[in-house]
């Protein structure tokens, strides 16, 4: 009942709103005032700010209205506030009552505006309007000045040589990062609003003369699809657009790195950044995307493919070990060397689990302590780190419950997951490793080999925004084969041709 | 339908799988196999030599424990033996990690071994790398001898004793897989390794290679010998090889075998002092069998590096090229001495040849059938055997000459 009553109550609310959204300003500028005031709801809503004064060179009365928080207080006073009330130039009163605005007020950018709901964004957005009485049009000032961190490292995409600039939580700054790294004229940044309540709006960058149009479009289209009060940040864009909510596998690569967004937008792909958000999403992406780091590139030709040699052998040991380890020791024990398995039965002997509960024992044991490590206030964060070993390490080995070996194995695939450089990568292969595991206890090696077919098989079937998730090594196409290995930086000649780039070679 | 999408899975993993499960600390893990005679006409002594895992491993509880359990009975066959050892081994007998059969003498030199040796081949634990080992004694009382001071644990003795092979060449390789091969190939010996732990009555010095199992007379505690080996004609022994023996026959082989072997040969000047050297075979033989004429020409060409390693005479046979013309033309006499000998025996004595030479024979026919109508085994009694080696200097140790000695010590 009461629920019901909500609803109701909302879609009254919205008639209302949007009513009073849809007008024009009018040249009474107290109906104006009393209009706007209702919408930011100004008896309440102390932070909605009217400031009246006469504009002693027009000799006319105005209002300037804005939101504190958004704005830079002093501008306001400064090049607003004191430029109307002070004037004391004779101006030309035959002039444009726009040009007039645009000569008294010294500041950056001014926007005449002729409807009340443009009005209410640019509040909305920090910016500052002035209604001068008598003028059916209102002026926005851009004074908005946001509050957020400096530019520090990344949290997530560490490198050792390279840049160190991670995204903050503010679209101007990241895009100024992105420029700075690319000045190039084709470089765009194109706004898309989208259709919802707070009227969010998302930016698309990308370089004009490579994207692929109908990636932009496609991207444009799924924003606009969107439906809801309001999209606070990127990782929450980022599961409205994908096209397989429920798959383990990301479709879209969520970075922090502007180096790394760069090296994408000259590929071809679509950058889309917005507001509050640390980071920013890639479109179309592949396999390879979440394969790779930044770094990978900045080392020379050997160091770089040392470490995706590493990697390989992380994703395959964070996949595979725990399960490996079940199927041979319960079903393939003439694989192990002789002195291998005499020393596994020994350790085993006097554990009164089989294998494969053993290794569940460890393995959730080791996601609670991960879990746990992220979740605890860092004054005593150090504990976990105490209890974690003690427990995993020492006393479940002595207290007989798990074999010593167990803890190699558990230690050694935590290890590799850690090594996997995205964070939705990692989560995934955290999750489908126990699916691993329990076909290996129930066929043994078999097991495990159907489960990486079936992967394989899926990953095959995966698209993102049009482009196959395993190109360009299968379906194939023209690449520098920046796959698993790379070549060396001169021979990367070719821009990946699974994306559409429309200029494929580099130059 | 989504029910049904759920459902098929599910029933995969709940009918399926699963049932070859075992644990690995619920199996015993059979080391070594041994086979004797048993008085029943239809059943066999088995042997189990089962490791106890938790020797050696510290923290088990297991230090104070016995390495190893041997059990010996008489049963059907040596596989299906192992749920009559459940009756005293409370684990599933496991032959995945088996390491070697042995088999008595006696018993190998019947037909009955064999049949109940090609008998395992169905066996899918039974590994094809499992060495067969032939004991001068009784399997059972070997296995139980058997007490290498030096490893813990059982497995690791044949391990590492039969891998000796592929260094000294002082026993030849012998698989079961190559057992089998030789059996179904009929026209070629097969060798086992010889070996005993008894000592045997007739004590010989035999140089550094010419012995039997049992001959060497070596003290110590461990009186394990495995050294020659046994000549098995389609399955069956028929005879031995002492370890000079068995390294000839492996030279004699195709393909380059041992890696090196330390022999010595009497110094060609000092009738006293023997020559130690390194011996290796670089390349594979040239073997070249004529089947045309009524009694077959086999021609084999051996090449042979030679590095010396030692030279107690004190000869110059290093700087002074003609005395090294002169050791080098003796080994090559030597070797080809010793080698016409052992394939005299092998036509004369065992009537087959240990040197896998059939499968070079077999070459020169088109069919089968011409080649089985041409018994290669009953012309290799005839045939004429030309052997020549070509022995090759490589080295002459780290150090050219030895300090001087004494004139006077010299040459006497």
């Amino acid at each position: 009942m009461n629920i019901k009553k909500l609803f109701s109550n909302r879609k009254k609310f919205e008639v209302t709103r949007n009513s009073s959204k849809e007008e024009k300003i009018k040249d009474n500028l107290e109906h104006n005032i009393s209009t706007l005031s209702s919408i930011f709801e100004s008896s309440i809503n102390s932070d909605f700010v009217i400031r009246q004064c006469d504009v002693l060179s027009l000799e006319k009365k105005a209002s300037t209205f804005f939101l504190n928080g958004l704005v830079d207080p002093k501008e306001i006073e400064e090049f607003i506030i004191n430029a109307l009330t002070n004037s004391e130039e004779n101006v030309n009163k035959n002039m444009d009552i726009e040009q007039l605005v645009n000569d008294i007020i010294p500041i950056k950018n001014i926007k005449a505006v002729s409807m009340i709901s443009e009005c209410v964004q640019g509040l909305n957005n920090g910016q500052t309007l002035l209604l001068v009485e008598g003028i059916e049009n209102g002026f926005l000032l851009d004074t908005t000045k946001i509050e957020h961190r400096g530019v520090e490292t990344p949290q997530n995409e560490l490198v050792i040589k390279g840049s160190n600039e991670g995204f903050v939580e503010s679209v101007a700054i990241n895009k100024a990062l992105i420029r700075k790294q690319l000045r190039y004229e084709k470089l765009v940044s194109d706004n898309v609003e989208l259709h919802n309540r707070a009227a969010d709006s998302v930016s698309l960058m990308y370089v004009n003369d490579l994207v692929d149009k109908d990636v932009v479009e496609d991207v444009k289209k799924r924003l606009r699809d969107i439906d809801v009060d309001t999209i606070q940040n990127i990782a929450l864009l980022e599961q409205y657009l994908e096209e397989r909510p429920y798959s383990l596998v990301p479709t879209i690569l969520y970075t922090e790195r502007p180096d790394r967004v760069v090296s994408y937008m000259l590929e071809g792909h679509v950058v889309i950044l917005a507001e509050n958000s640390p980071a920013c999403l890639v479109v179309p992406v592949t396999f390879w995307s979440f394969f790779h780091t930044a770094e990978d590139n900045y080392q020379r030709w050997a160091y770089g493919n040392f470490i995706r040699i590493i990697r390989l052998l992380c994703f395959l040991i964070a996949i595979v070990t725990p399960s490996f380890y079940v199927a041979v020791t319960t079903f393939h024990i003439e694989m192990l060397p002789t002195d291998l398995a005499l020393a596994i039965a020994a350790k085993r002997e006097t554990i009164p689990f089989p294998v494969i509960v053993e290794v569940l024992i460890m393995e959730v044991a080791f996601e609670i302590l991960r879990e746990a490590g992220i979740r605890v206030p860092s004054p005593i964060g150090p504990t976990i780190g105490i209890v974690g070993t003690l427990i995993l390490g020492q006393a479940a080995v002595e207290a007989n419950i798990i074999s010593p070996i167990m803890v190699i194995v558990v230690a050694i695939t935590g290890l590799s997951s850690f090594a996997i450089p995205d964070i939705s990568f990692s989560f995934m292969i955290r999750v489908i490793r126990f699916g691993f595991l329990l076909s290996a206890a129930i066929f043994g090696l078999f097991g495990i080999v159907i489960c990486l077919t079936l992967s394989v098989a899926y990953l095959t079937t995966l698209h993102s925004f049009g482009v196959p998730f395993l190109s360009p090594k299968t379906p194939y196409n023209p690449s520098s084969k920046d796959l698993i290995f790379r070549r060396t930086i001169r021979k990367q000649r070719i821009r990946p041709t699974n994306i559409n780039p429309q200029d494929s070679t580099r130059k | 339908m989504k029910k049904i999408m759920f459902i098929i899975p599910l029933s995969i993993f709940i009918l399926t799988g699963c049932w070859d499960k075992h644990e690995i600390e619920e199996q015993a893990f059979v080391v070594v196999i041994g086979l004797d005679d048993s008085e029943k006409e239809d059943g066999v002594s088995v042997t189990y030599q089962i490791a106890n895992p938790q020797v050696g491993i510290p923290n088990t509880g297991g230090e104070k424990e016995v390495a190893s359990e041997i059990i010996t009975f008489t049963a059907p066959d040596f596989i299906t033996a192992r749920d009559l050892a459940n009756a005293t081994v409370a684990r599933k007998v496991n032959f995945a990690h088996t390491k070697a059969m042995v088999i008595g003498e006696d018993f190998i030199r019947t037909e009955k071994a064999k049949k109940f040796l090609t008998s395992g081949i169905r066996d899918r634990e039974i590994r094809r790398d499992i060495q067969v080992v032939v004991s001068k004694e009784k399997a059972a009382d070997f296995i139980k001898n058997n007490n290498p001071n030096l490893e813990t644990r059982p497995h690791k003795f044949y391990d590492l004793m039969t891998g000796r092979w592929a260094e000294t060449g002082l026993v030849p390789l012998s698989d079961l897989q190559r057992y089998f091969q030789r059996i179904e190939s009929k026209n070629d010996a097969y060798l086992a390794i010889y070996a005993t732990t008894e000592k045997s009555d007739d004590d010989k010095y035999g140089n550094e290679d010419d012995y039997l199992p049992g001959q060497i007379d070596q003290k110590g505690s461990s009186r394990t010998q495995l050294i020659g080996s046994a000549l098995l004609k389609d399955g069956v022994m028929i005879g031995t090889l002492t370890g000079e023996e068995t390294r000839s026959a492996l030279n004699l082989r195709s393909k380059s075998i041992a890696k090196y072997m330390r022999v010595t040969y009497k110094d060609p000047f000092n009738k006293k002092y023997r020559v130690a050297a390194l011996l290796t075979k670089p390349r594979s033989n040239k073997i070249e069998i004529l089947t045309q004429e009524v009694t077959p020409k086999v021609n084999v060409t051996i090449p042979l590096s030679f590095k010396i390693l030692a030279i107690p005479s004190g000869e110059n046979y290093v700087t002074n090229l003609e005395n090294q013309e002169l050791l080098r033309r003796h080994v090559e006499d030597t070797l080809k001495k010793k080698y016409n000998e052992l394939v005299k025996i092998t036509q004369e004595e065992y009537k087959i040849n240990p040197f896998n030479w059939s499968r070079v024979a077999r070459k020169n026919f088109l069919t089968m059938q011409e080649y089985e109508e041409y018994d290669w085994d009953d012309k290799y009694t005839n045939a004429d055997v030309n052997i020549k080696v070509e022995v090759k200097f490589t080295g002459f140790g780290k150090q050219l000459g030895p300090p001087k000695v004494d004139e006077k010590d010299e040459g006497k």
